[in-house]
């Protein structure tokens, strides 16, 4: 009997075990390059892929084996994915030359580079030398959409806005509103003219960006004409050294840390869901912090102890075991609409009916899960300050010390460990919270990241992305699901990564300063 | 021993000691407790109004209609109010008109009452026999005496409304006046059914060709005729012929009650479905027959004042010619007079009846509540709702027209249709429903929360079937058995599991253990089974090891033991899996659960098995131990090993016997789990859920429950074993007892945290709204059905306040799970002191 327990406790330890190991394994490896695989089946059909997994099934009755091959292309095929069955294989090969090519769009290629050309005919410069120039010229015109005619649009919009500010408070009728219509007349079509400037060099970049361009072969000849400045990396699969692999490894994690998603989130970066969870959580805790501490000294140093007490301590102490998900619903219902629209009404009559902080926001869900993960900042710090032994207090009432000095300089220091520990619980708890985000603010693709260089810098009412739902999303809702799951194991990776770094930091800062403080008792 | 000396005076200050505080330091106290204890208030009642917001939110759904009086004229003449085929108002309350027997069309001004024009649209002959109208779009159908028909639209425009009618179709022989006729306009077909003095039922699909060059729409008729036979005793005409939408249904009742259905579902055979009593008391009159919006249900007033809905629902066995019968599936709350006029809503199941005493009420059929009512001294003799439910307009006996303002947001929701079972059209039999929303239009919300609380308490029970006794078992293990050198990685383990975003948890659910399950279903659920058999052989097994060698092996290599004796489980399974599947369930266990082969007499087995081994196990404590351990007294370690071990396959060979035998005895009695506990695999299953969730829960129960294991007093531990008991006698007898309470708080607490988890089961548990035990199917939970429905939901709509209600439950729920719990904890914490 002793060992049933004792398989009780093994069991629960695998299963952690084999839990992380799982998204460790496949987290880190998903970048790794893979190899083509050629496979040529009886029937003289040529597949060419990255071999993603095989299995074990049924075929007439009899158990056979099939292996789905990452065919991409879907721009040609139709189809990311191919299942060949291991009875159908005539041969495997691994083509030296076949390239695996990633793309702005449509997904991965892999297949052959024929040539490169330039203004349609063949040229001897290789892939290589031109796809340094070709991604500057594409980074550049990404960046002229985005700052430069945004900063037009940005200003067309900011004038009507003006106009409509002016129409609402002194009417239709008013002079200041005639006046301010001739005005932004004016001034719009200046923008517009600028606005046309910019698209005119937008189009000559983009004409001088399409003179240069490879063709690419799938592996049964069928050929795709492909800009170079739209394909992210590319590499030859199947004969790089270690040091290469290597470099295409970092590269694609480099890339994954510092860039934003591309194909439905399957595929590039998540910096934007990153920057959304520290964002979201930061704020949180400069929420909650406040608050928690606030509270916790009103419950143990301030409020008289009896029964009515112990009943609203329990049930503050209850409030962390409430779903996450009622919290989201009081969170939509009271931050977005009660408050947000609060907002809206009073500083952004012109906005409306489009909603400014009357929607969700960074702002609600992070003070959603403040609400949320306030209770285990209350009981961490309430729990750090009856550790402070009463000794001390009295010492220092004996010494003159006013209350507030006693709890300034000598209580507080001391429960200070105790205090961070909960806050960064707290932290750990909300980053990894997302059923509350998905009701409160948190979208798959956020058009803008809550800061930028327009003023006031910081806009708390904007969506954002999180890394949580990012999981979420691309595992549940993506079309291409399949092809989405390495992205996921290392986006699961990454949160628990950051988690596991909070919670260790939470440990690191109590004992560090446990030891300044532990000297400095009596 | 040195002595104490008097520490040196302090060395004279060069000030003299101040005796009062400083007028800032106590400023600044002050302003500091005022500041926290304000702050700290505030945090409290924050965190507590948290609740009353969010039933301030949910109130409004219980709440009926409220009707503010909008004014009252003199609209027409008393002798032209019983003249009355039909009276409208527009969407905006803006104008109203009435179209009389004599075919004029009065428009008036609903704000004053002023009659704006006064006109007829038709020829004073020949002289209008029957009038219909649809209930959205305005379409109008009108029967003359000559045997004609004309259909055609009255429509609202800047300047009143104006009626636009086609060319006459001669329906049937010419000059029999057109005794009753029913017009129904839908996306698809158009269909118009007449009934001529001589009895010629005659039912017409209505199709328009334009002509391309000239632009003339020619109408045809596609001509049916349908049996009439009226019901014996009735030799004159029906009073009302009403028809659906789709067109393949149609009524006709008599003044007594009487109605006959038709089937025309095959037009070419038409039936006569059925015949019924709407009235089937004597003496009563069926005064008013209507459509609710929808076509489905046919709402029923008669003279003595009740009112009725009657829908179609299949029934087999009533012998009807269709196999559908009429059922009066709600009797709403009678009036006191008969029923004189009836409208209903154009956008829900609501609708006004007025009555011969002035009684006005405003209703919900599938509620079956009366929402408002309002009473007026005359009888009613029309009622109209507007076409946004933001008004009732009426008209009473003396021609005198009242309007009132409804306000009217949630008239669907009552405890009863919330918590009950409520029978929605359509539906064979009241049940417990939940569908938010469809793409049809006249589609009627059901909202029963009660599907999702099952699917709430279903995921949390078979969770904790699974998470408590692994949770449990490890916690004793750690804190009474387990090498104290591996206590604390091992804990710290366990206890980073609690900090797992559950939506990782749900991912890993949905997308890499669903599919595995799927695959090998009978080798994971073998597995489950096997392997405590499997460790517990191990523990015989190590039984048998010489003493030095188990006290060298107590730490590391004990526990790679037990990690063993999994893996062999998870091996043995693989292996005998697929022989199991072949001999017990026919080879295809999937097939076997859908009920397609196999019988019953495995299921029943397997789930009886673990009940037969207590029961054996029981049985062999009581009756052989006490004798086996006399006769063994004093034998080798070995030797008792091998006996013992014996004793174990024993034991499991006749619990595996009687679990059998009760198979086939309860199959005998026609038993059969399948359809109830087990039955067809769905792919997001409950099975997945209740692992994954189990998973989020043990971390938990673990922490906690091992805590109050490891506080109970390390002298009860000492008497016990003192007093000669083994370790197991010790921690089962003694310390589990003492910790009971903190373990049974630490299950409440894994409990509230099961039955709030929202992402697993988003992500895992295929989100179906049914009422299924089966482990096989999926479910939906409350918190699962928040997170996916409330960010479609309208804001104040009746949705967004039923998700409230849902959370508001949640949260009533899983509070008092906590509190519970930390009661019994605290009380736990005093009793273990006190020890």
């Amino acid at each position: 009997m002793v060992w049933l327990t004792g398989g009780g406790l093994v069991l629960a330890t695998l299963m952690i075990a084999g839990l992380l190991l799982l998204v460790v394994f496949n987290g880190t490896l998903t970048f790794w390059p893979k190899k083509l695989t050629q496979i040529t089946t009886h029937a003289g059909m040529k597949y060419l892929g990255e071999v993603s997994r095989s299995e074990a099934y049924q075929h007439d009755g009899k158990p056979a084996h099939r292996q789905l091959l990452r065919t991409a292309n879907f721009d040609l095929f139709g189809d990311h994915f191919k299942w060949i069955s291991r009875h159908d294989v005539a041969r495997i090969d691994y083509p030296a030359e076949a390239w695996t090519v990633e793309r702005q769009e449509w997904g991965l290629f892999v297949g052959f580079l024929k040539e490169v050309r330039i203004d349609g005919q063949p040229v001897s410069q290789t892939f290589a030398e031109l796809h340094g120039p070709a991604r500057q010229r594409f980074h550049q015109l990404k960046s002229m959409e985005k700052n430069e005619i945004g900063e037009v649009n940005r200003a067309i919009e900011e004038l009507r806005l003006d106009l409509r500010r002016i129409e609402l408070k002194r009417g239709k009728e008013s002079p200041e509103y005639i006046r301010a219509v001739a005005e932004t007349t004016k001034r719009e079509t200046e923008l517009q003219a600028e606005y046309a400037k910019l698209g005119a060099e937008v189009t000559r970049l983009r004409a001088e960006d399409a003179r240069y361009t490879v063709v690419l072969a799938e592996v049964n000849g069928q050929t795709k004409e492909q800009k170079i400045s739209e394909i992210v990396r590319a590499y030859p699969a199947n004969h790089l050294n270690l040091l290469q692999q290597i470099g295409v490894y970092a590269s694609r994690w480099w890339e994954f840390l510092t860039d934003e998603p591309r194909e439905a989130n399957t595929e590039g970066g998540v910096l934007p869901a990153i920057f959304g969870t520290v964002m979201m959580t930061l704020i949180m805790s400069l929420a909650v912090a406040p608050f928690g501490v606030v509270a916790a000294l009103y419950l143990r140093e301030y409020a008289k102890q009896g029964p009515l007490l112990s009943a609203v301590r329990i049930a503050v102490n209850n409030l962390a075991g409430v779903p996450s998900i009622v919290f989201g619903v009081f969170g939509l219902g009271f931050f977005c609409y009660v408050v947000g629209g609060g907002i809206d009404q009073m500083f952004f009559p012109e906005k409306l009916p489009t909603p400014t902080y009357g929607t969700g926001g960074i702002i609600w869900a992070s003070l959603t899960l403040a609400l949320l993960t306030v209770p285990v900042v209350i009981v961490a710090t309430e729990e750090a300050l009856a550790a402070v032994p009463g000794s001390m207090r009295e010492g220092s009432y004996a010494c003159g010390a006013s209350k507030w000095q006693t709890i300034r300089r000598i209580v507080l220091p001391r429960a200070m460990p105790g205090v961070m520990t909960g806050l960064i619980l707290a932290m750990a708890r909300g980053a990894g919270e997302v059923a509350p985000l998905m009701i409160t603010g948190v979208v798959k693709l956020a058009p803008e990241l809550p800061v930028d260089g327009h003023a006031p810098f910081l806009h708390l009412s904007r969506s954002f992305m999180h890394l949580g739902f990012h999981i979420y999303d691309v595992g549940f809702q993506s079309p291409n699901s399949e092809a989405g799951k390495p992205m996921v194991y290392t986006t699961t990776l990454l949160l628990i990564g950051l988690i596991a770094l909070l919670n260790l930091s939470a440990i690191y800062i109590r004992n560090r300063l446990k030891k300044r403080y532990v000297g400095a008792q009596f | 021993m040195p002595t104490l000396t008097e520490p040196p005076p302090p060395a004279a200050s060069p000030r003299a000691y101040r005796r009062t505080t400083s007028p800032a330091v106590r400023l600044v106290d002050k302003f500091t407790t005022a500041l926290i204890t304000t702050g700290g208030l505030m945090v409290i009642v924050a965190v507590i109004g948290i609740l009353v917001y969010l039933v301030s939110v949910v109130l409004p759904l219980f709440r009926g209609a409220t009707l503010t009086a909008a004014g009252r004229y003199p609209l027409l003449t008393p002798d032209r109010v019983n003249q009355l085929w039909t009276l409208q108002l527009d969407e905006h309350q803006h104008r109203g008109f009435i179209l009389d027997r004599q075919g004029k069309l009065a428009v008036f001004d609903v704000a004053t009452g002023k009659i704006l024009s006064d006109e007829p649209i038709l020829p004073a002959t020949p002289a209008i026999t029957a009038f219909t109208r649809t209930l959205r779009g305005g379409y109008i159908g009108l029967g003359f005496a000559d045997g004609t028909i004309r259909l055609g639209r009255i429509r609202f425009t800047d300047a009143g409304a104006e009626a636009v009618l086609e060319d006459p179709l001669t329906i049937g022989k010419k000059d029999v006046p057109v005794h009753r006729l029913d017009y129904k306009v839908s996306d698809r077909r158009e269909v118009v059914t007449v009934l001529k003095a001589d009895g010629e039922l005659v039912w017409d699909e209505v199709t328009r060709r334009e002509n391309i060059l000239t632009g003339k729409i020619t109408t045809k008729l596609a001509k049916h005729d349908l049996p009439y036979q009226p019901p014996a005793g009735h030799t004159n005409l029906p009073d009302y012929l009403l028809q659906n939408s789709q067109g393949d249904q149609v009524f006709l009742a008599w003044r007594d009650g009487t109605v006959q259905r038709y089937d025309l579902r095959t037009i070419d055979r038409p039936l006569i479905a059925e015949t019924t009593d709407f009235t089937p008391e004597p003496g009563i009159e069926l005064t008013n027959l209507q459509f609710m919006f929808g076509d489905q249900s046919l709402i029923a007033g008669d003279s003595a004042g009740s009112v009725t809905a009657w829908f179609r629902v299949h029934r087999p066995e009533a012998g009807t010619a269709d196999q559908y019968r009429l059922v009066p599936a709600h009797k709403l709350e009678a009036h006191t007079g008969p029923i004189t006029a009836t409208d209903m809503s154009t956008r829900d199941k609501c609708f006004v009846t007025g009555s011969t005493t002035g009684d006005i009420w405003l209703r919900h059929m599938t509620s079956k509540r009366v929402l408002s009512r309002v009473t007026l001294e005359k009888s009613i003799r029309a009622t109209h709702l507007t076409p946004k439910g933001d008004a009732i307009f009426a008209l009473d006996s003396a021609g005198h027209a009242h309007r009132w303002a409804v306000h009217n947001p949630h008239p669907e929701t009552t405890w009863q249709t919330i918590f009950g079972k409520v029978w929605y059209e359509g539906y064979d039999h009241p049940d417990y429903t939940w569908q938010s929303s469809s793409g049809n239009d006249d589609f009627e919300p059901k909202f029963s929360l009660i599907p999702l609380v099952f699917g709430t308490l279903k995921a949390t029970v078979y969770s904790m079937l699974f998470a408590v006794p692994i949770a449990l078992l490890a916690a004793i293990y750690t804190s009474q058995f387990l090498d104290k050198r591996l206590r604390m990685p091992i804990k710290s383990t366990v206890e980073t599991m609690a900090s797992l975003p559950s939506v990782v948890l749900g991912f890993i659910a949905a997308l890499v253990l669903a599919p595995i399950v799927e695959n090998r279903l009978l080798q994971v659920l073998a597995t489950f089974l096997l392997i405590p058999v499997v460790v517990l052989l191990g523990g015989y097994l190590w039984q048998m090891l010489p003493r030095h060698v188990t006290l060298r092996w107590e730490g590391w290599p004990k526990f790679a033991l037990l990690l063993a004796g999994v893996f062999v489980a998870v091996l043995v399974g693989r292996v005998i899996s697929s022989p199991l599947e072949a001999w017990l369930f026919s080879g295809d266990f999937k097939a076997w659960l859908d009920g397609r082969v196999g019988t019953a007499i495995p299921g029943i087995a397997t789930l009886a098995w673990p009940v037969c081994l207590a029961v054996v196990w029981y049985a062999q404590h009581k009756i052989i131990t006490n004798r086996l351990n006399q006769t063994l007294a004093g034998r080798s370690r070995v030797v008792v090993g091998v006996i013992e071990l014996g004793k174990l396959l024993a034991i499991l060979a006749a619990a595996t016997a009687l679990a059998w035998i009760t198979g086939m005895i309860l199959t005998q009695f026609g038993m059969d789990p399948r359809g109830s506990l087990v039955g067809t695999y769905v792919q997001r299953n409950t099975l997945v859920v209740g692992f994954v969730m189990g998973f989020a829960v043990i971390p938990i129960i673990y922490t906690i429950s091992e805590d109050a294991l490891s506080s109970v007093p390390e002298q009860l531990k000492s008497a016990s074993l003192g007093c000669g008991a083994t370790q197991w006698q010790t921690a089962v007898r003694v310390i589990v007892p003492v910790a009971m309470s903190g373990i049974f708080s630490a299950i409440m607490i894994g409990l509230g945290r099961a039955v709030g988890e929202t992402m697993i089961v988003v992500m895992a548990a295929g989100n179906t709204p049914l009422m299924d035990v089966n482990i096989f199917n999926g479910l939906r939970a409350l918190s699962a059905n928040i997170a996916v429905e409330l960010p479609e939901a309208v804001k104040d709509g009746t949705l967004y306040r039923m998700l409230f209600l849902a959370a508001v439950s949640l949260f009533v729920m899983t509070f008092a799970l906590n509190t519970v719990a930390e009661i019994i904890r605290q009380r736990f914490r005093k009793r273990a002191f006190q020890l």
